[in-house]
């Protein structure tokens, strides 16, 4: 299995300031490690401010990191020659988190899918855009080819947004928050024509998104989860260990902050929380520049002062890592009992 | 508190927006009603008209919306008859809203102070500003704010944090009808999680009567104990919590509760319903939902089900159940 992307202890700093003030520095991700595999689901967790697209861009290459090495289908992106560069970014695409602006409001679908496809495709172009549009399940495909976006729903427009992601045949798609701005009854329409589609193409696929319940529905049976936090990723690994084993607080905090739907529980959930996080940001002079400290210790119950040492990714079990100094010492994960990720096998 | 009696009562209401293309029919035909000292959802999905009813309630609509017909009746009185002048003496005192934190609802020319300060001056009349200080920052610390938020303007203060500042907002005149529009969408979970106790927290102290809207249906299961559909401007069912998600009735309830991604349900079963929610502009006849729904006969495309009572207190508009009244 090859790897399509590979990031090597990538770091992102922005710097904001006036012209002539003080200039200030601010890590978006710090030390980030990560590979997509050819064929793999990945959801990437994390709250505003996580790091989470700032990550997605540099896969994708609209960012350069600061730091760290960006690897695309196995060759330096720096050392990529222009025209390279050109033709491995087209294989990797990105849906965006609003298909309201990301569609271009004066082309029709047949337009919006087919101009990308007679760059990118060798074949019958009109076969082919009714092709993308049964992929995506906007069918019947010629009732859609003369509408504009403005005729379709917001999960119509994603979905087609996902068909002039596939125009350029990419091994690997982004999707940042896919579905934050489509309606519930219709977010499960839109996410399982991701899934559909890693399964009968072996199409990677990275997911964005602030909801651990959705991250984990696309990566259930075989996907990677990752959590992140301030700019670090704080877990990893297979998904369903991930969800039935969570060993960092962030992670534990993360599920019980997701609403359940039973009123009888909605006070035991709220109360759990409160293990894993402090309500009031502990204060602590840290965080300065290249810090390696843990960036959950403000609101971490556990910090001790090893954790601003550093943290690292460490393996606790095969396909499972963690970034927390405290993990024997937390208590035994105890799932509630509403809890009860997945009990069906998917089988689609 | 007079428990189980009704606060408030909205009957017949239809509601639509003239646009240049016609009238889009935003809540046709909605009745029901908010026993005192409960919790209401009303869930729906965007477009679904649920903002609409809340803002028919209030008196907020846009200007090219018309109320077609119907009455909304609070303790009796209908506040769709008063004029504005009579309704701002029930406004803050009787009836609160607690708009979108996400909206922009606080003036940013403002400190948070002085949002108090200015509501109480024009609602009931002149404060000394020490007096004020006092209420708003216990009003705060009720929220879970320090008084130091009384003096920062809105743009220092976090999305979670504008949210608590207008729910202590909506307690300055403790009022009997709390009316909330999606109170937690938009935020983080974390921050999600902590409004949704401190509404718990602040119902259980004063027990108000709490009427929301909300598209999540999870946060609608946490927090109401009852639970109204909204699908396409029609009222589609009517029923308490636990009922709802033990045994929805309506087919459009069951594609909603079956469609929810959380922990507590079994992820490997969740699906979408088919299709698309229809144009209000040229809604769908009979049943709004029949274009989407598996079990549509020839009388749901024809005409509009009636209020179908299931047992007291739970209703349905579904053709599917017209045999339980016979």
């Amino acid at each position: 299995m090859s790897e399509i992307v590979k990031l090597e202890h990538v770091a992102k700093i922005f710097r904001r300031g006036r012209l002539w003030g003080s200039r200030e520095e601010i890590f978006a991700l710090r030390d980030v490690t990560l590979s997509v595999i050819e064929g793999e689901r990945i959801s990437i967790v994390g709250e505003s401010g996580s790091g989470k697209t700032t990550l997605a861009r540099i896969i994708a290459g609209f960012e350069k990191p600061t730091h760290g090495v960006v690897y695309w289908f196995g060759k330096k992106v720096d050392e990529l020659s222009r025209s390279e560069q050109t033709k491995l970014r087209a294989k990797i695409q990105y849906v965006h988190q609003d298909p309201y602006s990301s569609l271009n409001p004066s082309r029709t679908v047949y337009s919006i899918l087919a101009d990308p496809l007679r760059r990118h495709y060798d074949g019958d172009v009109n076969e082919r855009v009714v092709e993308l549009l049964k992929l995506v399940k906007l069918t019947p495909p010629e009732y859609f080819l003369n509408k504009y976006p403005y005729h379709l729903s917001g999960g119509m427009r994603q979905r087609l947004a996902i068909a002039r992601a596939l125009t350029a045949s990419p091994n690997l798609i982004i999707a940042d928050e896919p579905v934050s701005m489509i309606d519930m009854s219709l977010r499960v329409s839109v996410l399982d024509v991701f899934l559909d589609l890693n399964r009968r193409m072996n199409l990677a696929t990275v997911m964005i998104s602030h909801d651990i319940a959705l991250a984990y529905y696309f990566t259930m049976n075989g996907g990677r989860l990752c959590v992140m936090y301030g700019g670090r990723i704080l877990e990893e690994g297979e998904s369903d260990k991930l969800i039935t084993n969570p060993l960092h607080p962030y992670t534990r905090l993360l599920l019980l902050a997701t609403p359940q739907h039973q009123r009888e529980y909605a006070e035991l959930r709220l109360n759990e929380m409160k293990k894993y996080f402090l309500p009031e940001l502990r204060r602590i002079e840290l965080m300065e520049g290249g810090s390696q400290a843990c960036p959950y210790i403000a609101r971490c119950p556990f910090a001790v002062d090893k954790c601003r040492e550093g943290v690292e990714l460490k393996k606790v079990e095969p396909r499972h890592y963690v970034a927390c100094t405290r993990i024997d010492e937390l208590p035994s994960w105890i799932p509630l009992p509403w809890f009860r990720p997945k009990v069906t096998t998917w089988t689609g | 508190m007079s428990r189980g009696s009704e606060i408030l009562e909205v009957k017949k209401l239809s509601v639509v927006y003239l646009v240049r293309e016609g009238s889009i029919k935003a809540a046709s035909d909605i009745s029901f009603s908010v026993k005192e000292a409960s919790i209401t959802a009303i869930v729906g999905e965007s477009g679904s008209g649920k903002s609409t009813i809340i803002e028919a309630i209030t008196k907020t609509l846009p200007l090219n919306a018309r109320v077609l017909e119907g009455e909304v009746r609070y303790r009796g009185i209908d506040l769709l008859t008063l004029t504005d002048e009579e309704y701002r003496k029930l406004r803050w005192r009787e009836i609160a809203y607690v708009p979108q934190a996400a909206q922009s609802s606080l003036n940013p020319l403002q400190t948070v102070f002085e949002h108090f300060f200015e509501t109480w001056a024009d609602v009931i009349g002149f404060i000394q500003k020490e007096e004020m200080r006092v209420k708003a920052s216990e009003l705060l610390e009720n929220v879970g704010l320090s008084r130091g938020v009384l003096d920062a303007y809105p743009h220092q203060l976090s999305g979670g944090m504008k949210q608590r500042v207008l729910i202590a907002l909506s307690f300055l005149m403790n009022p009997k009808l709390l009316i909330m529009d999606e109170p937690v969408s938009a935020l983080d979970v974390v921050n999600q999680s902590q409004i949704l106790s401190l509404i718990l927290e602040l119902y259980r102290r004063y027990h108000p009567t709490i009427l929301l809207i909300t598209h999540d249906l999870p946060v609608a299961g946490e927090l109401a104990d009852t639970i109204a559909v909204m699908y396409a401007g029609h009222m589609v069912e009517f029923s308490s919590n636990k009922e709802f998600f033990e045994d929805p009735l309506h087919p459009y309830s069951k594609g909603l509760v079956r469609s929810m991604i959380t922990f507590s349900i079994d992820m490997g079963l969740v699906s979408s319903i088919p299709g698309e929610p229809p144009s209000l502009l040229t809604p769908p006849s009979g049943c709004r939902f029949h274009p989407r729904c598996a079990h549509a006969m020839d009388i749901c495309r024809k005409d509009v089900p009636p209020r179908i009572e299931i047992s007291p207190g739970r209703w349905v508009r579904c053709w599917l159940y017209a045999g339980d009244i016979k």
